[in-house]
This record gives C-alpha cells, sequence and structure tokens, in this order.
C-alpha cells in the first residue's frame, strides 16, 4: 500500500494494483531524490579510502612538486605492498602492537571486571568511588602520556616509593631501558582505558534482571555458580563489544605512547601507529604509508567484522 | 510439607511499613491466597518466607521452627516469580534441571525426577525449547516445574499467571489447583483478582496497608465479612452497602444498635414492583444478568440469573432475600453475622 501522505492521482481509483503501481513509482521517485544525497555521503565515507588506495600504489610523495591527483606518473603498482611485506621495522611494529593489546586488554578486562564485580551492589561511599575510577579515562591522552614521563624519570615518584618500601636506593631507568619502556606504556595504558572497561562491563552487569538471579539463588546456586551461568552469559554481548572497542583502540594508540617514549629508546616501544607517524614525518614516502595505513583497515575491519558477527549471533 | 507461622511480624522501608504486626498461620498443605490491592504488602509477605527479606519486628516459623538465622536457599521453599524469572539463554531442560544440578545430583536420578516433572506438568515435549518459543502458559508450567524438582516443603507463587490472557488464566488456575492437590504441599498463592482467589484457595487472607483484615476459607469471607472492606472486596459486582434509613423500603430486619449501614449481596437483592427506585442500565451477560438501579440518589446493583427482560428507566420496587443482610457500624465493621 502507498503511505498515507500520498498524494498521487491514483489513489482515487481505489484499485489496489494501481495503488502498488504508484507505490513502486513513489519509491522510485524518493530514490531519485535523494540520490545526490547519497552519493554525496558515499564520496564522502570513500573518498579517502580510495585515495588512499590510488597513493599507496604510487611512489608519490609531497617533496616531489606534482599534485596528488597527477600521482599516476610515479605508478609502482603492488611495489609499496611488496615491500611492505618484506619490512623488518613494520613487522616489529605490528608485533609489538600485538603484544601491547594482548597484554592490555584482558589485562582491563579482569580489572574491569573485577570492579563492575564489586560496584554491582550498594555499599557506603559507593557512587564517590564510582566517580573516581572514572576519572583516568576523563583526562587527556596526552596529559595523561606526560603523568607517565614523569613518574617514571629514574628520579621520579615510582623509583621514590620502591625505594620508600625497599628501604634501598632504587634507580630503575624505566623510560631507557629497552626491556622496560614497553612496561611503561602498557601501564599508562592500562591506568587509562581500564574505567572504559569497567563503565561498559558494569553497565551490562546492572542489566541482568534481577529477579533471574534472586531465583538463581532461590534454587540453590552460590555465587559463582550465578556469576558463571546467568551473568556472564548475558553479558556476552557487551563484552564482545568492550573488547572490541579496546582492540580497536589499542591498534590506534598513539599520543600517551608517543609522549612517554617517543616510540624509544630505539624502536622497542614504537606502535604501528608510531611507525606510520615518523614514515609520514620523516621520510615523507606517503605512497608507502598509505599501504601501511590500508593494511591497518584492513585487519582491523575483520577485527570488527567477527566481533559483530558474534554479536549478530548472540 | 511444612506450615508456616507469622507471628507478630513488621517489615518497614524506610518510612513504609510495609507489614505491619501481622499474625496467621498457613497449615500444611494449603492452597493459601494472600490477596489485596497493589502496595498491600503481599509480595513482602513472600519475601519474608523466602528469607530474602529480614523482619524488623516478629517471628517467622516454618515448621514450627524460626527461621530467622536460616539462609534463603537452605529454607527450600521454592518461589514463582511473576514473570516467571526462567533463564532465558537456557532450553526449558537446562532451566527445570537447574536447581538439581547445584547438588551434585547422580545423572539417572536427575533424569527420573525431570522425568517425574515433566509428566506432572505435561511438559516433556517442549523440553528442548527455550522460553521465548514458549506460549505463556507453557513458560508457566516450566517454571512451576523448576520450583518443583527441588522437592521444596512448600512454593510460593507470586501473582503467577496475571500475565496471561483471561481463559488461560481461568485455565490455569484450575491446573494449578489440581497440582497444589497431587503434590500435597503447602502453596502461598499472592493475587489481586478476587475470582482467582475465591476459586483455588482453601484458606484466604485480605489484606489492606500491610494489615491482615480477615483469614478464613474464601465461603467465610464471603458470607461473613468482618467489614465492609473485606466484603467489598469480595464478589462481582461488589456488594451494595446501603445506608440504614433504606432498610424499610427493601423490607431488611432493623439490625443491631449501633448499626449505621447494612449490605446487600446484588444477588440477594431482588426487583418487585412498586416506584420506590428507577433502573437505570441493563448488563446482559449471557448466563447472568447485571441491573443497575438508582434509589434516590443511591447506586445499587442487582444480579439475577438468565435474561430478564427489564428496560431501563422502568420504576421497580426492592426487597432482600430475607437472612442475607450483614450490618455495619460506622467504622465499616461488621456487627453481626447474617440473620
Ligand atoms: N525493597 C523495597 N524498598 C522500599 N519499599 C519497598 C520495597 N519493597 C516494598 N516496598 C514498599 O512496601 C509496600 C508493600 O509492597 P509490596 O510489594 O509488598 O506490595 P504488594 O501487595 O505486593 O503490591 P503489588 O500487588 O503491586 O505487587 C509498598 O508501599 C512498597 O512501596
Ligand atoms: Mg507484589
Amino acid at each position: 500500500m502507498t503511505d498515507m501522505t500520498s498524494n498521487t492521482p491514483s489513489r482515487s481509483q481505489s484499485q489496489s494494483a494501481a495503488d502498488e503501481g504508484a507505490g513502486r513509482e513513489e519509491k522510485r521517485l524518493g530514490f531519485a531524490l535523494t540520490l545526490p544525497a547519497q552519493l554525496l555521503v558515499l564520496f564522502i565515507a570513500l573518498f579517502p579510502i580510495l585515495m588512499q588506495v590510488y597513493i599507496s600504489l604510487t611512489d608519490w610523495s609531497p617533496l616531489d612538486g606534482i599534485p596528488w591527483y597527477r600521482a599516476y606518473e610515479l605508478w609502482i603498482g603492488l611495489t609499496n605492498y611488496v615491500d611492505l611485506a618484506g619490512d623488518p621495522r613494520f613487522w616489529s611494529a605490528i608485533w609489538r602492537t600485538l603484544i601491547v593489546m594482548l597484554i592490555c586488554v584482558p589485562v582491563q578486562f579482569l580489572l574491569g571486571l573485577g570492579l563492575a564485580i564489586l560496584f554491582v551492589d550498594e555499599f557506603p561511599g559507593r557512587r564517590a568511588m564510582y566517580s573516581t575510577i572514572l576519572v583516568p579515562m576523563m583526562v587527556v591522552p596526552a596529559v595523561a602520556g606526560y603523568m607517565f614521563f614523569m613518574l617514571f624519570q629514574s628520579g621520579g615518584p615510582i623509583n621514590g616509593i620502591l625505594s620508600f618500601l625497599l628501604g634501598s636506593s632504587v634507580q630503575i631507568a624505566w623510560l631507557s631501558d629497552p626491556d622496560l619502556a614497553l612496561l611503561g606504556v602498557i601501564i599508562s595504558d592500562i591506568w587509562q582505558w581500564t574505567p572504559l572497561m569497567f563503565l561498559i562491563l558494569l553497565a551490562g552487569m546492572l542489566s541482568v534482571p534481577q529477579d533471574q538471579q534472586m531465583a538463581a539463588v532461590l534454587l540453590g546456586a552460590g555465587w559463582w555458580r550465578r556469576f558463571f551461568t546467568i551473568v556472564l552469559p548475558r553479558m556476552k554481548t557487551i563484552i564482545v563489544i568492550a573488547i572490541a572497542i579496546r582492540v580497536i583502540e589499542n591498534f590506534k594508540v598513539f599520543d600517551n605512547f608517543y609522549i612517554i617514549t617517543g616510540g624509544g629508546p630505539g624502536v622497542a616501544t614504537e606502535t604501528i601507529s608510531i611507525y606510520i607517524y615518523k614514515v609520514t614525518q620523516n621520510d615523507l614516502i606517503w605512497g608507502y604509508v598509505a599501504a601501511i595505513a590500508l593494511a591497518i583497515l584492513i585487519v582491523l575491519s575483520i577485527v570488527s567484522g567477527m566481533a559483530i558477527s558474534r554479536m549478530r549471533k548472540g | 510439607m511444612a506450615s508456616i507461622t507469622f507471628e507478630n511480624v513488621t517489615k518497614r522501608f524506610g518510612d513504609t511499613v510495609a507489614v505491619d504486626d501481622v499474625s496467621f498461620e498457613i497449615r500444611d498443605n494449603a492452597f493459601f491466597c494472600l490477596f489485596g490491592p497493589p502496595l498491600s504488602g503481599k509480595s513482602t509477605i513472600l519475601k519474608l518466607i523466602l528469607g530474602l527479606e529480614q523482619p524488623d519486628e516478629g517471628e517467622i516459623l516454618i515448621d514450627g521452627r524460626p527461621v530467622s538465622h536460616v539462609n534463603p536457599a537452605r529454607r527450600n521453599v521454592a518461589m514463582v516469580f511473576q514473570n516467571l524469572a526462567l533463564f532465558p539463554h537456557m532450553t526449558a531442560l537446562d532451566n527445570v534441571c537447574f536447581p538439581l544440578v547445584e547438588r551434585r545430583i547422580a545423572k539417572e536420578e536427575i533424569d527420573a525426577k525431570v522425568c517425574d516433572v515433566s509428566e506432572k506438568l505435561h511438559i516433556g515435549h517442549i523440553l528442548h525449547k527455550t522460553p521465548a518459543q514458549l506460549s505463556g502458559g507453557e513458560r508457566q508450567r516450566v517454571a512451576i516445574a523448576r520450583a518443583l524438582v527441588r522437592d521444596p516443603v512448600a512454593y510460593l507463587m507470586d501473582d503467577p499467571i496475571s500475565a496471561l490472557d483471561a481463559r488461560l488464566r481461568e485455565q490455569t488456575r484450575v491446573e494449578l489447583r489440581r497440582i497444589q492437590q497431587e503434590l500435597g504441599k503447602t502453596l502461598v498463592y499472592v493475587t489481586h483478582d478476587q475470582e482467582e482467589a475465591m476459586s483455588v484457595a482453601d484458606m484466604m487472607a485480605v489484606f489492606k496497608d500491610g494489615k491482615i483484615c480477615q483469614t478464613g476459607t474464601p465461603d467465610t469471607l464471603y458470607q461473613r465479612p468482618n467489614s465492609t472492606y473485606v466484603a467489598g472486596m469480595l464478589g462481582a459486582p461488589a456488594m451494595n452497602v446501603l445506608p440504614m434509613n433504606m432498610a424499610d423500603m427493601l423490607g431488611a430486619l432493623a439490625g443491631p444498635n449501633g448499626s449505621k449501614h447494612f449490605g446487600v449481596r446484588p444477588e440477594n437483592l431482588r426487583i418487585t414492583k412498586g416506584s420506590d427506585a428507577m433502573i437505570s442500565e441493563v448488563e446482559p451477560l449471557g448466563g447472568s444478568t447485571t441491573v443497575h438501579i438508582t434509589a434516590g440518589d443511591v447506586a445499587l446493583t442487582s444480579t439475577m440469573l438468565g435474561q430478564p427482560q427489564f428496560e431501563a428507566g422502568t420504576q421497580i420496587g426492592l426487597a432482600v432475600n430475607s437472612g442475607q443482610t450483614l450490618f455495619f457500624d460506622g467504622a465499616g465493621n461488621t456487627l453481626a453475622a447474617a440473620q
């Protein structure tokens, strides 16, 4: 049937076939009318990506003195991708990013889950503590970066506290020791983003109906059983979302890492986004950068695609 | 199998007195209805029995033993929640087994119990489905089955069938009655539907503002309510409560000293020839007819079997069936039983 606001002549004939015909016609008209807007949106969404694909197939750099749209003059095909596949610095940056992610996400998840469990039930001071826990998340990442940069100085507070606790002077060079520097940035990421995990997981936990939990209590289920058979299964979707958000964010993490260590010492904390930044700023081979960025985009799309399909099922 | 006793139990939530100095006894194997309007404290009574809330004053006894220090899971009282609280991510079978798995019972024994319960409740053929795939009535039975497999000493139901449509509700309450009798266990049942309460209960308690107004068999409460409140809560249409100066007109006997009002059930109010009153509306209900009447500025209702031919606007007289009148004092308390 046509919708009520339509005013085409065929409506007066009150013949359903005619009405349907008009409906199809109207749909086509509607489509035609919105087409320019749709194309614009599509263009805005796709243009940067298409441009990247284009540039990544060339050897273009802004210093070459030719505009980007004439980059085809420097067409090199898949060379950038081949180079990328054999670029040890790229692979080690990916590897490092994965390590950061594989440590940060589970730790953030477990800490967030633990905190959420503590905060499900009412207790005195819950509100105040809740707000306090969320503070790190609100700090501008660059500011958080400077904070941890100061904390981890060899004469800084962390060594100070350790000295006090151990009773002897501790002089650990947190940020200039290649083995420890990664730990520093990992700690800063955990500090800053556990609250987000906590927030999402708490919301999920609070949405599990109280009466189901009460029913489980009355049916004799203890805390653990209740948690694993009632609460966790009902939180599946939200857990997938929370983890997917952090995985993707961790791939893109930049500000505080850049400020705390600048990717150093050497390349000890060079994650993929810092590597991209350095290639862009220092080496100015944009075609190559575009290739890296696209490779990462594909990886992240796969990750979020898996998360979404998991959610659809759950 | 258990009796449940409340001794002067009071429960407050902040300033609200949800249960106010309540005493009553539920005998073993009784189908006991808690009946009252919303917020009268019915659910709170159940939570107290379950141990989900602790009384501020008084004592609750199950089988004669105080239970204040027994934790909810140990009281072995099963509950069917109003919205059933089935676990939506599990099949009906897993739901029913849930309370058994906890106790590490042998597999064969679990199977035997589930078989037994599903036979009683006729749910054998739907055990593989999830709650979302079941109809309202089936979900109901699965929830009851889950409460029953544990072999509790008593089970509680908080308005369990109010979500069903009228016909299914009637079927289910007959079913519940049958199940309760078969199992021979105490059932405490909350409802705000007077017809439901009257039809299923052995004994019932009428609540108002956290207090019990009267306890007794449905028949006693209907025939001999102790106040205009109880009289008004039971029976539909409600009892006619009329000022004493209308007694003569209806040919009712003079009440005891202090009578301010008298009450006549609609089925005991007969329409005669006369001109004291007027029919304002006739409501045919198939098997019976409700006639709305005005006498001066007082509205009355009369019900009778069949479909008598009355017309709105007709002048009529009224009479009461002898011996079917209640008398109330100024505070609404019943002065004497039917005479
Ligand atoms: N957890 C609670 N916190 C505060 N007040 C409560 C709580 N539970 C019940 N009350 C109050 O106690 C009173 C009785 O509530 P209760 O739920 O027992 O009524 P009810 O008879 O079951 O009502 P309904 O028919 O609507 O279910 C109400 O005034 C209610 O607001
Ligand atoms: Mg209630």
